[in-house]
């Protein structure tokens, strides 16, 4: 969570149960343009940001024809007939648990981020470009205010 | 035929709940929120999700995080004029709620009847957002069954006319517990 621009509020969250070396920041987003500005750095490679809303539902953040959308997830612990396609396969654009990322925040908003286990987020749309020529997003270069916000 | 009648037929201990709630679902007995300004009506309805006495997320544990964003919608829809897409924010509602009824039974522990009221309130809301009119009535039917299912006979029977008692009388000491849990509409 490097990006310290932007409208949106690391919050530190200690975790019940656990000792303190284990204890972890999630990330608050309280807007759309802060979920829109740290989508492209959070989102895994299959261009998804698992995110929480206020009742602790997962959905994930997901660009849809260069719009931000949500996605309600159907996770159980064994597969249900009917179940929508999961958090990481297709994504379902005419199923009906699909909301406006910013609908999605303000009427059931923050979002909370939990941080992501892997060592090295994996940067977006890896196959069909040359990542060495695309322009490195550090925590110097990041700049939320220069980044297009499609509605 | 006003909700006054409904109120006597609470107090009379010998009128079975089974048959009230009956004479409600065939418009025998008037419903709570059929008719009136729709802004109150939703308002009530968003109460008989998370009323801390007598709603649904009062009457059986565990189904919050369903009942808490439909009061949600409930709200937001009371109030005709903000900037959210509503319907759409009612039709991602109703797939997971669908999804969630199919693990239970009615006639249990009163989850599927509260699943059921969430989804009958979804519909509703769709309705309404497509220009019909609604009365809510299986809804606010479904919602008493899941009483009458989890509680002894009095004390189902107090919580059902506290909750038409609230639609004939709103008190707003109360009516803001839910907008202050859950943020105001916009």
């Amino acid at each position: 969570m490097t990006p310290t621009m932007g409208s949106f509020d690391p919050v530190f969250t200690p975790p019940l149960d656990t000792p303190a070396s284990e204890e972890s920041a999630a990330l608050i987003l309280r807007t759309f343009e802060s979920a829109w500005s740290v989508y492209g750095v959070l989102a895994d490679t299959h261009g998804h940001v698992p995110v929480r809303d206020c009742y602790d539902r997962l959905w994930i953040l997901v660009e849809v024809a260069g719009r931000l959308r949500s996605r309600r997830t159907f996770i159980h612990d064994h597969p249900h007939i009917g179940d929508s396609p999961d958090v990481y396969g297709l994504i379902d654009v005419d199923s009906r648990a699909v909301l406006h990322a910013r609908d999605l925040i303000d009427a059931h908003g923050p979002l909370r981020v939990d941080p992501s286990h892997a060592p090295v987020l994996a940067p977006l749309r890896t196959g069909a470009t040359d990542s060495a020529h695309l322009p490195t997003c550090t925590s110097v270069s990041f700049d939320v205010t220069r980044l297009d916000c499609p509605t | 035929m006003t909700t006054h009648r409904l109120l006597d037929e609470l107090n009379n201990p010998h009128r079975p709940l089974p048959d009230i709630i009956y004479g409600i679902s065939t418009g025998a007995l008037p419903s709570p929120a059929s008719t009136g300004l729709p802004s109150e009506r939703w308002q009530w309805l968003a109460h008989l999700l998370t009323h801390p006495l007598w709603g649904m997320t009062a009457i059986v544990d565990g189904l919050d995080h369903v009942c808490a964003p439909v009061a949600r919608l409930c709200q937001l829809t009371a109030h005709p004029i903000h900037p959210l897409n509503v319907r759409e924010l009612w039709a991602a509602e109703q797939l997971p709620t669908t999804e969630l009824i199919a693990a239970h039974s009615p006639h249990a522990d009163g989850h599927w009847e509260v699943l059921n009221t969430a989804l009958e309130l979804i519909t509703d809301g769709l309705d309404h957002c497509n220009g019909l009119e609604t009365s809510a009535i299986e809804a606010v039917t479904s919602a008493f069954t899941a009483v009458i299912t989890t509680q002894d006979p009095a004390t189902a029977r107090a919580s059902i006319t506290a909750a038409v008692e609230h639609w004939i009388h709103p008190t707003h000491t109360t009516t803001s517990s839910v907008s202050t849990q859950l943020g105001a509409a916009s």
